[in-house]
């Protein structure tokens, strides 16, 4: 069938990408920025899932983690603050075959993003969200962000902030549609990877929630979580997360847990110390949103002339100069 | 033995009349005696008339007149007495359309059914309400036609549209989208060209209001420093433009496109005989190579993945040789029906059917039991009708359904089934005089039901199917006939429907019947039936004999002539293996099933009684080997350095922070997968090696001992590497 002399075609051809395909400016974030270990997996992802850049869309907000798409060689979408996630699911409306990211902070998200993260995660669309969650306004140099910790000194609370911080990922695991939230941490970029990689696989909206440190406002904040591994807790199962050898090795810390089980999810992700990673909750089943919305009629200009006639039949416009 | 046994035997044997007292009747007084109760269709509710339903979004493309009359009787009558009324009065409707179309009246449902209303309200209002209450009833409408030597080619001809507009619309889709974005990447080309940035271009753009508020020399003079987009290389430009134009103009489907853009009509698929069928096939060919082409262009294009050193070639190359059975299931198939076939047009058939092409063909014959004298040249007097379907059955591929006109109502979903899969079929169908000759046929066996469809199924048991058929598992369907015997008593007799009967029917044959009256029956008469099935010295001691009845209903046993046993010996035998191709009585499974009971019958012993055993001590054994699971992974220390005095890094750990390669990018450098390693232990000195162990996040660079051991500061540099050896 045609079909499969095109298709013929392309197997024919075997198209291979590398890192440095996927890489486009260097990066000007800070050395030793969580977002460097982030880019690296996203990027590996893409050379291992062979992503035609051209058909690869990288969408975010405001901030140091919304620096992701310029160092990226695919299509993306530097947006506004707090409006990644409403961009990102016009794309993906509009063009349900691109693979679309997100990449947010947690400002962008939790603070200015927080109403379009609620409804996001109802709609379902097919598409990764990663939050890089520093717990400081990063960019805009040292102001206390929903994730700071109780107590944190910044330039917007001079004597130590005095409200608790929300937890991203329990916020999202009380959304009922939520269909994947998962948390990673910076300094485990294997799992970071791995993580990824499950969200991209996932179909529905996949939110990660990578701990970061910040090494300008927050360098010390993750010391002694990197500096012992028994304050993981590394979640794994044959649904979920597999942890290999020379990890399990250090990380001893492991709890095999169902990715179905929601509730077990609620209870795992409230907790902050040990530090959860892994994939807490995934459900197949939830429906996208783009799969209800997608007509088969094509858009032709032709179409959109015939509806947006029907439309205006609906009303009558006076000539000039008839009164009422 | 009675004076008149030689004379019976003689005209059964030789056909000679002398000597036989006989009945006589004028040609086609006599039919079989089974008949008898059908001698008034038209008081009969069969399947027919039917309405072939053009109704857009019907359930059904089909359906019979006493169908639609029952389902809207259950939706409008109560049940019970109370709907006895609106029942009678809708039946008399349906009465009154059939008689309208058994006079010769065409038309639409909705059509017949106003004349119809007409002559039975005859201005009784309360009639005329109901009657318009049942009509709303009715969501379908269409065409309706009755039993005729026409039936068959339209009823096929509408199920064939209705597949293929199924069929075609993927097509039709698939072509206007394949277009339209082709057309997008041209359009897209313009607009990024400097001629589409001109200030004339950019006025018209705009459209016909507000234009004077623009300053368009302005706008074309900002556009002019805007990046230059590259404009499509020539090749790809004239590839697309092709490729659009063969879309355009295709004649296969009619698509949107083509619709506003084209003068020729597409092509026609329906034919009334197999060479023009062919020849436009072969014609046609070049165009289907032309559209596959470009339809596989076009999706390389659209991805962008078209490759000019890869596929110029091939597509360069690429004409009707390279077509396969995959590119054929795009096209609409081609609808043969073929009004009587004759064994010339059957050579025809045969032969396309043979090519293995998508070629629908009814072939419609009037005469299934042929010659009865050798002198024709043939010796298959009463099963002549079956051989096309049976020749057909050979080619393995072919869909064959065989069937009377009569069934084809119950049979329309295997119809549809033959229409849609891909690959060619053949409807061999036999109209014959009216719907009882046509019914009688299958009853006899001499044109028996059939379908085989090598799409459902690997094998035979799921592709051969003689559903349709009476009394599958007997060689003829049994009925009881209920006469009047000589005294006057009602009697109940088991009759067979044999293709003697059948044969009886037709006033060419009455010459090999004899006639006798009740009052002769001797003990050597014996049904045909029964006949058939004896042997050795018992054929020459009786005479078959079939029942038959005269215009006054009166019953005769009439002697047959040697030669049309002969024809329902063959008849059966013929039966007998469409029955074994349908599972029944089949002679492979049962010598099957023979071997396999002997085969146990062989090994069966049995069981001696036994004294309990104790219980095994299996389950203490079990526990052994349970209880000794090893612990997992016994090397659980960290992995010993390569060596203790050179410096390492975990790599895997490593999160990308540019912390250490910032440092030294000679001494520390990425790997392929962007994680750091000791490049080059001496492009660096210790301290760097120590400072960036501090400052490494994941404090997973170890820096091992100096190197160089003139290094100044080593007592402190150590100090300080200590926590990370």
């Amino acid at each position: 069938m045609s079909e499969s002399i095109s298709h013929c075609m392309l197997d024919l051809v075997e198209e291979e990408y590398t890192i440095e395909d996927y890489q486009s400016a260097v990066p000007r974030w800070c050395v030793g920025c969580g977002d460097h270990g982030v880019l690296t997996a996203v990027q590996r992802l893409c050379r291992d899932e062979k992503l035609p850049p051209e058909k690869t869309v990288f969408v975010s907000g405001i901030g140091c983690s919304s620096r992701f798409p310029h160092y990226l060689k695919t299509y993306g979408f530097h947006g506004l603050h707090g409006r990644a996630l409403p961009i990102a699911q016009g794309v993906k409306i509009k063009r349900p075959d691109l693979h679309v990211f997100v990449i947010m902070g947690d400002g962008d998200c939790c603070s200015i993003g927080t109403a379009h993260w609620i409804h996001a995660l109802r709609y379902n669309m097919n598409m990764t969200a990663i939050v890089l969650d520093n717990s400081i306004y990063g960019l805009t140099k040292n102001q206390a962000s929903p994730t700071s910790p109780l107590g944190q000194v910044s330039n917007t609370t001079p004597k130590g902030s005095f409200i608790d911080p929300l937890n991203p990922i329990d916020v999202t695991l009380g959304v009922g549609s939520a269909s994947f939230v998962a948390q990673a941490v910076d300094w485990i970029p294997d799992l970071t990877h791995d993580i990824i990689q499950a969200a991209f696989h996932h179909r529905g909206f996949s939110f990660i929630r990578v701990l970061q440190r910040c090494p300008e406002f927050m360098g010390h904040k993750y010391d002694d979580w990197v500096q012992n591994p028994d304050r993981m807790l590394l979640l794994k199962h044959e649904n979920g997360l597999k942890i290999s050898d020379e990890l399990g090795r250090i990380y001893r810390n492991q709890e095999v847990h169902d990715p179905s089980q929601r509730n077990r999810a609620r209870e795992i992700a409230a907790v902050s110390d040990p530090i959860p990673v892994g994939i807490l909750y995934q459900n197949p089943d939830i429906p996208c949103y783009e799969d209800h919305q997608v007509s088969d009629i094509m858009n032709t200009p032709e179409i959109v002339d015939t509806y947006l006639q029907k439309e205006f039949d609906k009303y009558t416009i006076k000539p000039p100069g008839v009164n009422a | 033995m009675s004076h008149s046994a030689s004379p019976l035997a003689s005209f059964h044997l030789i056909g000679d009349r002398a000597g036989l007292e006989v009945a006589q009747a004028e040609p086609g007084g006599f039919r079989p005696a089974l008949f008898g109760a059908y001698h008034d269709l038209s008081r009969l509710r069969t399947d027919f008339p039917v309405v072939l339903v053009n109704t857009p979004g019907a359930a059904a493309w089909l359906k019979s007149l006493s169908d639609i009359i029952d389902d809207l009787l259950q939706e409008i009558a109560e049940p019970g007495v109370n709907g006895e009324e609106t029942r009678r009065q809708v039946l008399a409707q349906e009465q009154t359309i059939r008689q309208l179309v058994a006079g010769g009246q065409l038309g639409s449902l909705s059509h017949l059914w106003s004349s119809a209303q007409e002559i039975v309200a005859n201005g009784n209002d309360k009639l005329d309400a109901v009657l318009n209450t049942a009509r709303e009833a009715i969501s379908i409408d269409g065409d309706v036609i009755d039993f005729d030597s026409q039936l068959a080619a339209r009823l096929v001809t509408r199920a064939w549209q209705e597949s293929e507009s199924l069929r075609s619309e993927s097509l039709q889709s698939r072509i206007d989208r394949l277009a339209q974005k082709l057309s997008d990447i041209l359009k897209v080309d313009y607009l990024n060209s400097a001629a589409a940035r001109q200030a004339e271009n950019l006025e018209s753009a705009m459209g016909s209001k507000n234009q004077s508020l623009f300053d368009f020399q302005a706008m074309a003079r900002v556009l002019k420093t805007a990046p230059a987009a590259e404009a499509l290389p020539e090749m790809r430009r004239n590839r697309i433009k092709s490729a659009i134009d063969v879309l355009e103009s295709q004649r296969f489907v009619s698509t949107a496109t083509s619709h506003s853009k084209r003068s020729d009509p597409t092509f026609g698929f329906s034919f009334t005989d197999c060479e023009s069928a062919h020849e436009a096939f072969r014609q046609r060919l070049p165009d289907m190579a032309a559209l596959i082409r470009a339809i596989s262009i076009a999706e390389l294009e659209i991805e962008n993945h078209y490759d000019e050193s890869r596929h110029d070639r091939f597509f360069d190359g690429f004409d009707e040789h390279r077509l396969g059975p995959r590119d054929m299931e795009l096209f609409p198939s081609y609808l043969v029906c073929i009004d009587e076939a004759d064994l010339q047009t059957q050579e025809q058939i045969l032969q396309v059917l043979r090519s293995g092409l998508p070629f629908k063909i009814v072939a419609q014959t009037g005469d299934i039991l042929g010659d009865d004298s050798l002198a024709g040249g043939q010796l298959t007097f009463g099963t002549r009708g079956q051989q096309l379907a049976r020749m057909a059955l050979g080619i393995d591929q072919v869909f064959v359904l065989q069937a009377a006109a009569s069934s084809l109502y119950h049979m329309k979903e295997p119809v549809f089934d033959g229409l849609r899969i891909n690959g060619p079929a053949l409807f061999s169908v036999y109209c014959g005089a009216g719907y009882l000759e046509s019914a009688a046929a299958t009853e006899s066996r001499a044109f028996p039901c059939f379908v085989y469809n090598p799409a459902s199924g690997p094998d035979q048991a799921s592709r051969f199917s003689l559903a349709g058929n009476p009394c599958t598992d007997q060689d003829w369907p049994g009925h009881a006939l209920n006469f009047e015997n000589m005294e006057h008593d009602y009697q109940s007799e088991p009759t067979a429907f044999t293709l003697v009967d059948f044969i009886a029917h037709d006033p060419k044959f009455s010459e090999r019947f004899a006639c006798i009256p009740g009052t002769d029956w001797g003990d050597e008469l014996i049904a045909a039936s029964d006949f058939l099935s004896l042997s050795g010295r018992a054929i020459f001691e009786k005479v078959p004999y079939v029942l038959l009845i005269d215009t006054d209903n009166l019953l005769y046993r009439a002697v047959v002539d040697e030669k049309l046993l002969d024809a329902a010996r063959r008849c059966l035998a013929a039966w007998h293996n469409l029955q074994e191709m349908g599972g029944i009585n089949n002679s492979h499974a049962a010598a099957a099933v023979a071997e396999a009971k002997t085969a146990w019958e062989k090994e069966y012993v049995p069981p001696p009684v036994q004294p309990e055993q104790p219980v095994a001590p299996s389950a203490e054994t079990a526990a052994a080997p349970a209880a000794a699971a090893p612990e997992p992974a016994p090397a659980l220390e960290e992995a010993p350095p390569p060596s203790s005095d050179d410096p390492w890094i975990e790599t895997i750990r490593c999160t990308t922070c540019n912390e250490c390669t910032q440092l030294n990018d000679r001494m520390f450098a990425y790997d392929g997968e962007k994680r750091a390693y000791i490049a080059d232990p001496d492009a660096g000195t210790y301290r760097e090696l120590v400072e960036a162990a501090e400052t490494c996040q994941v404090a997973i660079i170890h820096p091992g001992k100096p190197r160089n051991p003139d290094e100044p500061g080593l007592e402190e540099l150590l100090e300080r590497a200590a926590p990370f050896m």
